[in-house]
């Protein structure tokens, strides 16, 4: 299951990306993919957190918007 | 009755209001009443009537629309008005007409009008923008009024023009993206090597999305916010391949959150490379192509 969420709270927008797949690779996080990811947050001043175990993957990017 | 929205003209003018360009608003803003007809049509119908044109004249957008533009000079009407009417139509270029004119309550006012022709890309006239100026109520400086009056008219021809244009300049774009991302598809299908028909196949549905953000934010006015949640909606659900019918995508169902298109537009893009990640190695066991 992938699961996407678009939510405001406390004048931050946050999108959340989560699997419940099997985790990150190691060294995943410098594929063209995260690269983009993270060009793109900065550009809107955002932050990126990632949550990654066995269990599966949860990105969260938050931006004031 | 409202003219049978069943033609081409019909059609440009509810482009250019779903394209909420600025010629909507300076037309439904301007103080000077104003008609747009339908040229393409039989009989050159109003298909739009300006709020000033309501105020002043007082008919109900229902008595307007469908009308052909004589209707305004019916009672008073000779062989003579209709015939000024229809060779300044005829024209093809911005006329001035000074004529007697009828309001709802049977007043008349002696009425100078402006007609502006609108044309397409070929050339053809699609639309007639009617602009009114009461000649009676301003008597002092007829002459400036005047010429005001049919600069006010040029310019909002002008501005729907340019709104013309740029709905065709969006649509352009969406071809040339399109026609990029069919060139990506068939490099892709040429290529023996895995590792590079992988990273064209990655260039090409980037580049969809990009096509695909471009498509749902020329769709807006200018500045006008988005609902996040639907936007990325409409961009990730076609990522997931039908060949994956074990990932079930989810999205979270929440108030509308409105963000800007200079917002969206990377953020639509980070959802988009997350998903297409997520896809990709999360579920390696029943990965795309049985692996």
């Amino acid at each position: 299951m992938i699961q996407v969420e678009a939510a405001r709270t406390n004048g931050m927008l946050r999108l959340r990306v989560s699997d419940n797949g099997v985790g990150m690779a190691k060294g995943a996080d410098g594929s063209l993919g995260y690269r983009l990811v993270r060009a793109l947050t900065s550009q809107v001043g955002g932050t990126i957190g990632v949550d990654s175990n066995d269990g599966g993957t949860t990105v969260t990017v938050t931006t004031a918007a | 009755m409202a003219a049978a929205p069943n033609n081409k003209a019909q059609s440009v003018l509810e482009r250019l209001r779903e394209s909420g360009g600025v010629f909507v608003d300076a037309v439904q803003t301007t103080p000077m009443p104003m008609l747009v007809t339908d040229a393409t049509s039989p009989g050159n119908p109003i298909i739009f009537a300006n709020t000033a044109f309501i105020a002043v004249f007082g008919y109900a957008m229902d008595e307007v629309l469908g009308k052909d533009e004589h209707f305004l000079s019916t009672g008073i009407d000779s062989a003579e008005i209709v015939a000024a009417f229809r060779s300044a139509l005829a024209a093809g270029r911005d006329e001035t007409l000074c004529i007697p004119l009828c309001h709802r309550d049977g007043t008349r006012s002696l009425t100078s009008l402006t007609i502006v022709p609108l044309r397409d890309h070929r050339g053809e006239i699609i639309h007639h923008f009617l602009s009114f100026w009461d000649q009676g109520k301003s008597a002092k400086n007829v002459a400036s009024d005047r010429a005001l009056a049919a600069e006010n008219a040029r310019l909002i021809k002008l501005l729907a023009e340019r709104d013309l244009q740029i709905i065709e300049i969006n649509h352009r774009m969406k071809n040339n993206f399109m026609q990029a991302t069919m060139l990506l598809m068939l490099e892709e299908k040429r290529q023996s090597e895995p590792a590079l028909a992988d990273a064209l196949h990655a260039a090409g549905e980037r580049l969809r999305s990009l096509a695909d953000i471009h498509n749902a934010l020329s769709a807006l006015e200018k500045g006008q916010p988005i609902d996040f949640g639907s936007f990325v909606e409409t961009l990730v659900r076609p990522l997931v391949p039908p060949t994956m019918p074990h990932v079930e995508l989810v999205l979270c169902p929440t108030e509308p959150v409105l963000v800007g298109p200079d917002i969206a537009q990377p953020l639509g893009l980070v959802a988009v490379e997350l998903v297409t990640n997520a896809l990709k190695h999360a579920f390696p066991s029943r990965r795309r192509g049985g692996g």
